[in-house]
């Protein structure tokens, strides 16, 4: 059986760096494809470019990948843009995935919606960290400590749903003195 | 304890990340150097890759789909600091790591995995490590064993 490629938007790759999880993507995933506006948005990042914008340096299965339709990707953005936002890298990534039969990883409301208008199968944070725990890779104590730190870390999460799993595995929920 | 995983090729760091991940489960802190160190122009070892190697308890060699320079410098490093090692790799690679590293090697064999499996606990008994790090250096071997195999039938990448 071959793992899945997935694309993944710097959403997700801030949230899993900040974990130091990204290499263990590796377990899920045959390929991960960075899309060019991914990269300069994770290499603006002050204090991490150095490490974030290597990550195919370092990582053999992370892999940069510019080869897609970016009139696609403009036609999408340009419907963003009207609402005064900048989600280019949210339009790449789905773009990418649509063109090659690939998961999304991604958190961002709308880059959400844009994976389901492109038939994609989309996941962020939340269900990687599921899935750790899942196979065996991650306590249910310490599958709730990475929900935390990530909340610490000011990343948004759909905190109702991180909840109610954290019910299923057995802790207790994420309160906002945590 | 600590672990170095070093591996052949870029794709064979694959399975060292899966094989970090699975470690850590076991209790094992492994380091797997970063791929950049695999590419044809790097002909020595990562400064940080040889501090990783000396602080090290046991080096594990994984060569899959294709050795390295970088590999090869780690591995003999490994020897020179006298390190617990064990080399795993397919018939193909093996004529250079049967000259250097004869009592470490373990041949993949898809065909005989239950063969290969055996092959590597005897040489982790050889090791002479503690109970508990034997336990779990086999688990690693087996699921490298494991990792190594499902690399190697997969068909190729398109």
């Amino acid at each position: 059986m071959r793992l899945p490629v997935c694309t993944v938007d710097s959403s997700t790759v801030i949230a899993l760096d900040h974990l130091d999880l990204l290499p263990r993507l590796s377990v899920l995933f045959s390929r991960v494809l960075l899309p060019k506006r991914v990269r300069s948005e994770l290499f603006s990042l002050p204090g991490r470019e150095e490490r974030l914008g290597k990550l195919s340096d370092s990582y053999g299965f992370i892999e940069n990948c510019d080869d897609y339709d970016q009139t696609s990707v403009d036609i999408l953005f340009s419907e963003r843009k009207a609402s005064g936002l900048r989600d280019r890298g949210e339009a790449e990534a789905v773009v990418q995935a649509a063109e090659i039969g690939a998961m999304v990883l991604i958190d961002d409301a709308w880059g959400r919606i844009l994976a389901a208008r492109f038939d994609r199968e989309c996941h962020g944070t939340l269900w990687i960290l599921r899935k750790f725990h899942e196979l065996g890779l991650a306590s249910a104590a310490e599958t709730r400590a990475r929900f935390v730190s990530v909340r610490e870390r000011g990343i948004r999460l759909p905190w109702k749903v991180v909840n109610e799993f954290l019910a299923e595995i057995g802790e207790s929920p994420i309160a906002a003195e945590d | 304890m600590k672990v170095f995983i070093s591996y052949g090729s870029v794709s064979d760091q694959v399975t060292a990340l899966r094989l970090q991940a699975l470690g850590a489960v076991n209790g094992l802190t492994i380091y797997v150097p970063p791929a950049y160190t695999r590419q044809q122009s790097y002909i020595s070892i990562d400064p940080e890759a040889a501090q990783a190697l000396r602080d090290t308890d046991f080096v594990l060699g994984i060569v899959g789909f294709a050795d390295s320079t970088a590999c090869r410098e780690e591995l003999n490093l490994a020897r020179v600091l006298t390190k617990k090692i064990i080399v795993m790799t397919e018939e193909a690679a093996a004529p250079y790591f049967r000259s250097y590293f004869d009592e470490n090697l373990v041949i993949i064999n898809s065909m005989n995995p239950h063969k290969t499996e055996l092959d590597i606990v005897e040489h982790l008994k050889r090791l002479d490590a503690n109970q508990q790090a034997n336990k779990a250096l086999v688990a690693l071997g087996t699921l490298a064993l494991g990792l190594l195999i499902f690399a190697l039938v997969q068909p190729s990448q398109d």
